[in-house]
Order: structure tokens, then C-alpha cells, then sequence
């Protein structure tokens, strides 16, 4: 996402709201209509913690090479969003070990934030519902 | 005269529970009301997540992490207060519970720690032993300061 004005699609996971670039974003499909490669569990990935649930849905986000499909667990929304309410990551906390993947917040109101997201960016998991395949 | 001047260093103490701590004043930047902190996936013990200040995510800093006698903080908590500091890598959040006006002590008051744990160095303020805390070293012995800081 670059800066300025944009578009978010968010995920409210049970674990965490995070969202995407909504440019990105080529088709949301039930998790039952997917037949393709294992869903990427992008909030298990980020650190958020494995959580069965079957009322999910996959995102498929437009990578350079692919479509990546990822897990969406949660309601979903598209967002708009200007430059000025998303923040960057600290350089400490990034220093001391926060993912890649994590590009930055967008504070909702006090003590609720939405995580933006670089998909292509997870490391694999080290359980999650892809591994449960 | 300014060489007694020069012999004295300004601090702040910073309580959680029973238990309190001094850092740098010079270090303060602002000291903020209750302020909840926001755990971020991946993240650290010692820098466990953010806060939001003027819009922008600060870095929390856990003093649970770096001194044994103080609780941890915990996902969700808030504390009375959170004080802005200064540091070679930005700005960090250090929620706490009372903060105490700034004091200035000799620096010979500064020892080596006997009474208290977690750092090398104490003060006593107001008959009450606590460590001194300096947020730099804290950064370099985790190896976060960047090369030639401090």
C-alpha cells in the first residue's frame, strides 16, 4: 500500500483485525468453493496462534508471480484509509524481532488497532490449518 | 558553584506496585494518563508492542523484562500512566503506575546495586532504594542499539 489515500481490506480475526492492500485483493471465495493450493493462515503466521474454525473464507492477494490464497477468519470489510492514519512499525520494535510481513497500523480508537499486512512477506507456519491438510 | 552543579544528575522515579525504579529525566519526554498498549503478533518480551501516541505507534518497553522485582505487563493491561522516553532508536512507551517528580541527587548517590536487582547501578530517593535504570544500555546489552549509539 502505498501512501496516501487507500483502501484496506480487513479481516476480524478472532485473534487480531489485520488487513491488506485492497488493490490486491482479486476475489474473496468460501472456504468450501476453494479447491486450489493450501490457504495461506496469515494470522497463524503473524503470530496470532492456531484457531480451528471452519467459517472461513480465502482471499486470493496478487503477488508478482501468483495469486496468493490466503485465510480469512472472521467478518471482512473493505476500509478506506488515508496516509495519515497509518503508522509505520517503530525501528526498535522491528529490531527486536517483529515480523516482516507487519507494515504498519491503523489505530481505530484507543487500544484498537487493524495490522497491515505484506502476505507475500509470512514466513511458513509452524502449525496451523495448513499443516492440518 | 558550577562544578556542584555538574556533580548532580536529575532522575525520575517511576513506580509499579510497591516497587520503584529511576530513569534519566532527561530521557522524559511526556508522561501520558492511562494509555492501553497493544500487543503485537511476533513481537518481543522486552518491546511486546505499541502504543498509540499523536497518531503515530510507539514502542512499548516492558521494565518487567529488565527488572526481576517488577510484574510483567500483561496483554490487555493498562497501567496509571505511560512515560514517552527518548532513545538512540526513537521514542519508547513504558507503562507504569506512579511517576514521581523529577529529583536531582548527587552523582555520587549513584552506586554499584546491592539492595536492588536488575540493574548495575541504584540510587536511594526518599529513604527508598531503586534501580537505576538507563534505557541505552538496556537497548545495547539486547543488541538493538544501532552500531556506535549511545
Amino acid at each position: 500500500m502505498t501512501r496516501g489515500e487507500g483502501w484496506m481490506m480487513t479481516v476480524a480475526d478472532p485473534a487480531f483485525r489485520w488487513g491488506v492492500d485492497a488493490s490486491r485483493v482479486e476475489r474473496v471465495i468460501g472456504r468450501a468453493e476453494w479447491s486450489g493450493a493450501m490457504p495461506v493462515d496469515g494470522a497463524a503466521r503473524l503470530g496470532g496462534g492456531v484457531i480451528r474454525d471452519e467459517a472461513t473464507r480465502v482471499m486470493l492477494f496478487a503477488t508478482e508471480t501468483e495469486a496468493l490464497p490466503l485465510l480469512a477468519r472472521g467478518e471482512i470489510a473493505l476500509e478506506r484509509v488515508d496516509g495519515e492514519a497509518r503508522s509505520p512499525v517503530p525501528e526498535l520494535l522491528r529490531r527486536a524481532g517483529c515480523s516482516d510481513a507487519l507494515l504498519g497500523f491503523v489505530f481505530r480508537g484507543p487500544g484498537e488497532v487493524t495490522f497491515l499486512v505484506a502476505p507475500e512477506l509470512l514466513t511458513p507456519p509452524v502449525t496451523s490449518e495448513e499443516s492440518h491438510a | 558553584m558550577g562544578a556542584a552543579r555538574s556533580a548532580q544528575i536529575e532522575l525520575l522515579p517511576l513506580g509499579i506496585g510497591p516497587i520503584w525504579a529511576a530513569i534519566h529525566a532527561e530521557c522524559a519526554v511526556e508522561i501520558l494518563g492511562r494509555t492501553p498498549w497493544i500487543p503485537v503478533p511476533s513481537a518481543s518480551e522486552l518491546i511486546p508492542g505499541v502504543i498509540a501516541h499523536r497518531g503515530r505507534a510507539v514502542a512499548v518497553l516492558d521494565l518487567g523484562v529488565v527488572l526481576p522485582d517488577l510484574p510483567r505487563l500483561t496483554a490487555r493491561s493498562t497501567r496509571e500512566r505511560v512515560v514517552i522516553a527518548r532513545t538512540s532508536l526513537g521514542l519508547v512507551a513504558l507503562p507504569v503506575e506512579k511517576v514521581h517528580e523529577v529529583v536531582s541527587v548527587p552523582s555520587a548517590e549513584v552506586r554499584e546495586a546491592t539492595l536492588t536487582r536488575g540493574s548495575p547501578f541504584e540510587v536511594t530517593i526518599d529513604d527508598k532504594a531503586m534501580p537505576l535504570v538507563d534505557l541505552e544500555t538496556i537497548l545495547e546489552q539486547r543488541g538493538l542499539a544501532r552500531p556506535g549509539a549511545g
